[in-house]
């Protein structure tokens, strides 16, 4: 069935591109908007992801599912974005010291409300999001994957392409390296 | 008990995540994502190998040429000042040298 569709793609078959936005839209696009935490940033991302799928399509060998492969493409541009807003963000810094504080709330990023998140959690969710952005790239990229996209430690290993064991220490370390910030939280904000 | 309560407070924000719903992926995706990737193909220009090569072995002479003109003139400014001197000696019996 996924070669038959890769196959199509190969062929730039419409139907067969608008089958895979259909059925890995919502993927892709959960993926982005837990990573960029920003939604005009992830429907961008969503549609640059996809541009890029169809267009390489051809290096697709077939070794991966087609939601895995989507998954690296997502998490690839995506962590690429994130470099490119920091060098933007430090360049704001940099502009703010010669232009006064302008400059630095243009880059500013807003707090973030994910819009799958039940509405009584959505405060705790804000600070977790903030909690999560602190984390190195791979337990974040891993934690997401778990909480967001409901994948499993074999799924995640699959998409970062590490052993079972890896994950499984990826995802600890996260928890653990959360709960400290979560606690420094606490005790900045609500003594 | 401040402790206690810190730590239900960190153990609740890290369930707050838990029983989410996916978002939905924007309705124009799909047209959005064929538009870019129809931009995409028209920006990448396919040039034939023998043209990029050709390119590369103009550049590779154009950049030898420079270098040999740069170190002749070189060569040329240094034998011009030796026949100066040689000039100023024979007619003058003048000499740098005391």
């Amino acid at each position: 069935m996924e070669s038959e569709l890769v196959n199509q793609l190969r062929k730039n078959d419409p139907v067969a591109c608008r089958f895979l936005v259909e059925k890995h839209g919502d993927l892709v696009f959960n993926t982005a908007l837990g990573l960029l935490q920003h939604r005009s940033d992830a429907e961008d991302m969503a549609q640059e992801v996809f541009a890029y799928a169809f267009q390489s399509v051809e290096k697709f060998r077939g070794d991966a599912k087609i939601a895995t492969w989507l998954y690296r493409i997502t998490l690839s541009k995506s962590l690429d974005f994130i470099k490119a807003k920091k060098r933007l963000k430090r360049f704001g810094l940099l502009l703010s010291i010669f232009e006064g504080d302008g400059a630095k709330l243009a880059v500013d990023k807003p707090h973030f409300h994910h819009p799958g998140v039940l509405m009584e959690n959505q405060e705790k969710a804000q600070i977790l999001f903030l909690a999560i952005e602190k984390l190195p790239e791979r337990q974040k990229i891993a934690f997401l994957l778990h909480k967001l996209e409901d994948l499993s430690y074999t799924e995640i290993a699959d998409v970062l392409q590490l052993s079972l064991s890896a994950v499984e220490s990826l995802l600890f370390r996260a928890r653990q390296n959360l709960r400290q910030y979560l606690g420094s939280w606490y005790e900045q904000n609500r003594f | 008990m401040k402790l206690a309560d810190k730590e239900t407070w960190v153990e609740d924000t890290l369930k707050s995540l838990d029983g989410m719903s996916q978002p939905q992926a924007p309705d124009n995706l799909f047209e959005n994502a064929m538009r870019r990737a129809a931009f995409g193909r028209a920006l990448i220009l396919r040039i034939p190998v023998v043209q990029v090569w050709s390119a590369v072995a103009c550049a590779l002479v154009l950049i030898l040429a420079n270098l040999f003109i740069c170190l002749d003139s070189a060569l040329f400014d240094d034998q011009m000042i030796g026949s100066k001197e040689k000039f100023a000696k024979e007619y003058f019996q003048i000499s740098d040298t005391p």
